[in-house]
């Protein structure tokens, strides 16, 4: 009797966690390429927050080679900070571009990266989309764009 | 019965340098280093080295998405698959000695007073456990939402340790699930006795293991019970981090439960506990 009420106490407390989302977090994953790149998977966010934090994480699709400029795109613009994650110990096994003043500077091909964008809306943004895109500084072309759509619907993106 | 290739029990390799293999874990998988994680690139076990979210099906998915991800994290597939080869065949000696994102919850706990830690032993852990992984299966192929990432104890300890050191990582922690993750990794880790209580409860790659433990166990060497030198003295279940001991009406161990941390072994004052293949 009491591992049943424990299975259904924890199945019930499971799916409330699943099912509900803070909306200040959620992870997107994408390919650099010269032909534009692709988005694995946009993100979702809910709108009325004060805060948003997204990890995205991509690789590097041959033979594109630069550096990459993020930035946050759409209207109105929204103030966003972007932090790199690079190892704190880089044992130098493999080649990796480096992160500063919101560039990925040295990207090459299957490189892999991590970064954190975090959009502080001065007021609840209105539901619309906008973009994460990343843009070779030398030709200033997309080689990433992440959509990230604020909407009323919770639970729909990925918590990363 | 067979011992440990015929060594002492209470000295065998694996019970004897236990903890400097957990040390060895977390210097191949965590921050600072992170050795083995950089091998193929990453930073972290997220990605490639995902564990967690390749096996799950999201509603609207195709199957060429589901095997994608197969390939995605195709370092996380192979790390599971070996898991749970091993873990039939010897037990389940990722989570007692090599699991980066336990014994970080383990050495913590030893630093904690006793008096401040929870005890959770009362609580039936398979019951949670297999109630959490289900969910955790179900719930996104049903599109209500989805516990993988939101509840990653892989993803939470790695930016644990490279929080002091990254903005980003840091960046983890300061929002709402964030700060549930480091709650539970404290109510359920560095605070419960035995510093296990994550591991027995919410961990999916655990509750997979425990399955192949149990399976296994037919076959496969496992900490066992010597029922004619055993007293039924109990100092076995105070030690138990998994609480897998039950000393009601004679000592058991269930399988679903224990891993072999051998912590039993060293506890039995009459050595009535092996680590081996079960009796013929």
């Amino acid at each position: 009797m009491k591992r049943t009420l424990v299975f259904l106490f924890a199945a019930s407390l499971s799916v409330v966690a699943a099912w509900y989302r803070p909306g200040d977090s959620a992870h997107a994953m994408g390919m650099v390429s010269i032909k534009g790149g692709r988005a694995l998977h946009p993100v979702h966010l809910p709108i009325g927050k004060d805060r948003y934090t997204m990890v995205l994480t991509g690789t590097v699709l041959p033979p594109y080679q630069g550096d990459a400029r993020i930035v946050v795109e759409g209207d109105p613009a929204l103030p966003y900070s972007v932090y790199g994650s690079d190892p704190i110990v880089d044992l130098g096994l493999r080649h990796r571009p480096y992160f500063e003043d919101q560039t990925l500077t040295g990207l090459q091909p299957r490189d892999r990266f991590t970064v954190w964008v975090v959009i502080r809306p001065p007021e609840a943004p209105a539901a619309g989309k906008y973009n994460v895109t990343f843009y070779d500084t030398a030709t200033e072309r997309s080689v990433l764009q992440i959509p990230v759509f604020f909407g009323a619907e919770e639970g729909h993106h990925h918590g990363g | 019965m067979e011992g440990d290739n015929g060594k002492p029990r209470a000295t065998s390799f694996w019970a004897k340098y236990r903890n400097i293999i957990l040390v060895v874990g977390i210097v191949l998988f965590l921050p600072p280093l992170a050795a083995l994680v950089q091998l193929t690139g990453d930073v972290n076990f997220c990605g490639r080295w995902c564990p967690r979210m390749f096996f799950v099906w999201r509603e609207g998915t195709t199957m060429t998405a589901f095997l994608m991800g197969f390939l995605r994290s195709y370092v996380g597939v192979a790390l599971v698959a070996l898991i749970l080869a091993t873990t039939l065949a010897f037990g389940r000696y990722w989570c007692s000695h090599l699991c980066p994102v336990a014994s970080p919850l383990e050495f913590g706990s030893r630093l904690v007073p006793s008096p401040l830690k929870l005890d959770f032993s009362k609580t039936p852990a398979p019951s949670f456990r297999y109630a959490y992984l289900s969910i955790y299966l179900i719930v996104p192929a049903i599109g209500i939402g989805s516990l993988c990432c939101s509840y990653c104890n892989f993803a939470a300890i790695p930016r644990l340790f490279a929080a002091p050191f990254s903005e980003g990582d840091l960046a983890y922690f300061l929002r709402f699930q964030g700060v549930v993750n480091f709650g539970l990794l404290l109510f359920l880790g560095v605070f419960a006795k035995g510093g296990r209580a994550y591991c027995n409860l919410l961990c999916p790659i655990g509750a997979l293991d425990a399955l192949s433990n149990r399976i296994g166990a037919k076959f496969g060497r496992r900490v066992r019970i010597d029922l004619a030198n055993c007293t039924n003295c109990g100092e076995c279940s105070k030690v138990c981090p998994t609480w897998a001991i039950d000393t009601q009406g004679g000592t058991t161990i269930n399988q679903l439960s224990c891993m072999p941390c051998r912590l039993c072994q060293g506890a039995c004052p009459t050595q009535a506990i092996y680590y081996g293949k079960p009796a013929s």
